[in-house]
């Protein structure tokens, strides 16, 4: 497609002078009523105006008991291309001994949450900044899952319950690939 | 089509049936002689009409366990495109350490920089090429993509690179005298940190040096290392301005390779948010060229509407900037309820103030007086191996989604915008036009989107999380297909896609295993930003800004 002839040609300066000020007069006025206007855009920038699908700080799930909702399988750990999962499993207490993410490490990629089947790990709507944890940027199970900002301190519910059986039989095969994992 | 089988026959005859092959339609590829590599590369050239070098690419043999026929440790890689036939060609050559290749300078001047590339990352020397580093500093040691170089090594640099330095200037034979100025790495008329370094003579520019790599994270060397999925996130990170573009090239480029079909409706998304993509990417553009040339409202105007687009990636994964929303064999989830509603009104109302926008700069008297500058001919244009919107504002009409269309893009109706001149208001004028035809192509996909499950390919993505609460072998699939990623059969592939800047290739060599033996990318920029310094030399420095940001130079896909 050749583009049209008329877009080659130049308006005289006068001509120039009268289209854009009568445009950016009109934005203008556009501005002012605006005020009037339900605004919707405004607020994007606030953390319940964002999706639910956004990547910002991590956070770890709880069950109904309030416990960890991790197993740790290890599959997110595997999953991350940037090496910033850290699990240590506890094999006295059969579960997460320890749980470290180095966020600047992190590229806030969302594969960890893809790659977890029981709705264990996520992301929220938090942006991650230094105010957060001082100077402390490896962060554990503590601020992972029971920072203030999640339900005070409660920590989130995650959206898959397992009953009792299916926890056992999990956590057996689970726990079979987990210390092969951490011998190997 | 007839012509293609013509031109084939040319060339078997020449080179003889048992060196050059048909791998896929419209690509050979070709074994050369290092002997001989020179006068198969000037019949190729003359005779073939293969006129743009796309590519020069090296691969390390040294820890491929088979299919290392030859048994020299290095080979390179040249693909060379057919403008008229739409074939690209391979031209592989074997060589070990000692020995080096012939330049390919004379015949294609954007061939400079992929060679000083080849030496910095594989020290292969060129016959006539001074040893010169491009993408790693001046004091470095070794070269880092051979496989035995240690990724952990650190080379610290002592001082930055002084301006115009005396080695540099004697070695393009760039006189002593006049007055050299820097263009900082961190100047707000670029969109990351570039080094422009020009000599001037009262205000006219004499000669001019550049200095890249200073965004070089060794992304083809982080690939190496990591399986399909997980590069995803990084090559967010080469064109930050249209990521979702980079994406798709990537996906894409493993789909082939691994030779699998995707659903229709994944196949439509990719369409939808690639556009999207393309969008964001002219309008930041065109945004900083109206700031850099005197309008500084120009860039609010134009960033506004890049939010109300952004806003629909945002909805959709959460990431406006790096969505990482492909997978290889699909997308990485469904669109959430109202996307589609949403996504028409946005399109609809940036329509509308695209045209009040074009009202507000094109034709108008003080806009063309400063972007009517820097005329690049066809002809060089073709030589630098200049590709996408900087190519047509030249008057070729090459467009990958028209003239070898992936997805449907065979099937929806859109126009490619050519300029004439080839100057910075005729790459104004074609994005401008590009905007509207994306815009076009968004809402012709979105009419017809194709229904059904997104993910289906067996074997590569993950099941539904539903099935894996309830079902034990699912579960059993799902994490094994986490834990060890995608096997890929040994074979290697250029697949290039259009992105927002020019063609965007992905040449991937696997070895069988879940990682990539080589990845390299054929970012758009690397050519465009080369022959910066012949387009504006002669010219006033107030010239070079308006080229610099028309060209549209993003150094996270400059550098890797």
């Amino acid at each position: 497609m050749i583009l049209k002839r008329e877009l080659y040609q130049r308006h005289g300066y006068f001509k120039g002078i009268l289209i854009v000020l009568s445009l950016q007069m009109s934005r203008l006025l556009k501005m002012f009523l605006s005020v009037f206007k339900k605004d919707e855009g405004r607020l994007a920038g606030s953390e319940d105006q964002r999706s639910s699908k956004y990547k910002g700080m991590l956070a770890l799930t709880v069950n109904k008991q309030g416990e960890l909702q991790c197993t740790g399988c290890g599959l997110c750990q595997a999953v991350c291309p940037s090496d910033c999962i850290d699990i240590q499993f506890d094999k006295k207490k059969k579960g997460v001994g320890a749980f470290n993410i180095d966020l600047l490490r992190c590229v806030f990629c969302g594969l960890c949450e893809e790659a977890c089947p029981i709705d264990g790990i996520r992301h929220t709507a938090e942006i991650p900044s230094p105010g957060h944890f001082e100077q402390n940027w490896n962060i554990g199970i503590a601020t992972l899952a029971y920072r203030k900002s999640l339900n005070n301190g409660k920590g989130l519910l995650s959206e898959y319950t397992f009953d009792q059986q299916d926890l056992n039989q999990d956590n057996e095969t689970v726990l079979q690939d987990e210390g092969q994992t951490s011998n190997a | 089509m007839g012509n293609s089988r013509e031109l084939f026959q040319k060339c078997e005859d020449q080179f003889g049936n048992s060196r050059l092959t048909e791998y896929r339609p419209m690509e050979w590829v070709l074994v050369a002689d290092l002997e001989k590599l020179q006068e198969d590369f000037s019949f190729l050239k003359v005779h073939c009409q293969f006129n743009l070098l796309l590519d020069i690419c090296g691969v390390d043999n040294l820890s491929k366990k088979e299919g290392n026929l030859s048994g020299k440790r290095f080979e390179i890689n040249y693909h060379i495109l057919n403008l008229e036939e739409h074939i690209r060609i391979r031209v592989k050559v074997y060589l070990d350490e000692k020995e080096s290749l012939p330049s390919i300078t004379a015949l294609w001047k954007g061939a400079e920089w992929f060679e000083r590339e080849v030496w910095d990352m594989y020290g292969i020397l060129f016959n006539g090429r001074p040893k010169e580093r491009i993408l790693t500093h001046h004091e470095f040691i070794g070269h880092p993509l051979r496989k035995d170089f240690d990724p952990k090594k650190r080379i610290p640099l002592s001082s930055p690179l002084p301006l115009a330095p005396h080695d540099t200037r004697k070695l393009r034979g760039l006189p002593e005298d006049g007055h050299w100025l820097n263009i900082d790495p961190s100047h707000p008329i670029t969109k990351g940190a570039l080094r422009v370094m020009v000599n001037l003579e009262g205000e006219k520019i004499k000669d001019v040096l550049l200095e890249i790599g200073y965004l070089h994270r060794g992304f083809e060397k982080l690939c190496e290392g990591l399986n399909y999925n997980q590069i995803i996130p990084y090559t967010d990170r080469l064109n930050y301005c249209s990521a979702a573009l980079n994406n798709i090239g990537w996906c894409k480029a493993v789909e082939e390779l691994m030779e699998i079909e995707i659903s229709e409706r994944a196949k439509a998304l990719r369409m939808v948010f690639g556009e999207l993509a393309r969008v964001i990417d002219h309008l930041i553009s065109l945004g900083t060229m109206a700031e850099d040339l005197g309008a500084p409202t120009g860039l609010w105007f134009f960033m506004e509407l890049r939010e109300r687009i952004s806003k629909l990636f945002t909805s959709y994964c959460g990431g406006s900037v790096n969505p990482s929303l492909t997978r290889v064999g699909g997308m990485s989830h469904d669109l959430p309820l109202g996307w589609v509603n949403d996504c028409l009104n946005t399109v609809k109302s940036v329509e509308h103030s695209m045209d009040d926008l074009s009202k507000m700069f094109s034709q108008l008297p003080w806009w063309m007086d400063k972007t009517r500058v820097c005329p690049i001919e066809a002809k060089d244009a073709i030589e630098w191996g200049f590709t996408g919107p900087c190519l047509r504002a030249c008057g070729i009409n090459y467009d990958l989604r028209k003239v070898s269309p992936y997805y449907y893009y065979g099937d929806v109706e859109f126009e490619v915008p050519l300029g004439s001149k080839g100057d910075v208001y005729d790459k104004y004028l074609v994005r401008m036009e590009e905007i509207r035809q994306s815009l076009k192509i968004i809402t012709q996909v979105l009419d017809y989107l194709p229904v059904g499950r997104l993910n289906i390919v067996d074997g590569v993505s993950l099941p539904e999380k539903s099935e894996v609460y309830k079902d034990k072998k699912a579960l059993d699939k799902y994490r094994s297909l986490i834990r060890d990623g995608i096997k890929v059969k040994p074979g290697e592939i250029y697949s290039a896609i259009e992105g927002a800047n020019g063609e965007l290739g992905f040449y991937i060599q696997s070895d069988g295993g879940n990682t990539p033996y080589r990845v390299k990318v054929r970012p758009p920029c690397f050519p465009l930003f080369q022959s910066f310094s012949e387009i504006v030399k002669g010219n006033y420095l107030s010239d070079a800004y308006a080229t610099l940001v028309s060209l549209n130079i993003v150094p996270g896909e400059l550098d890797r």
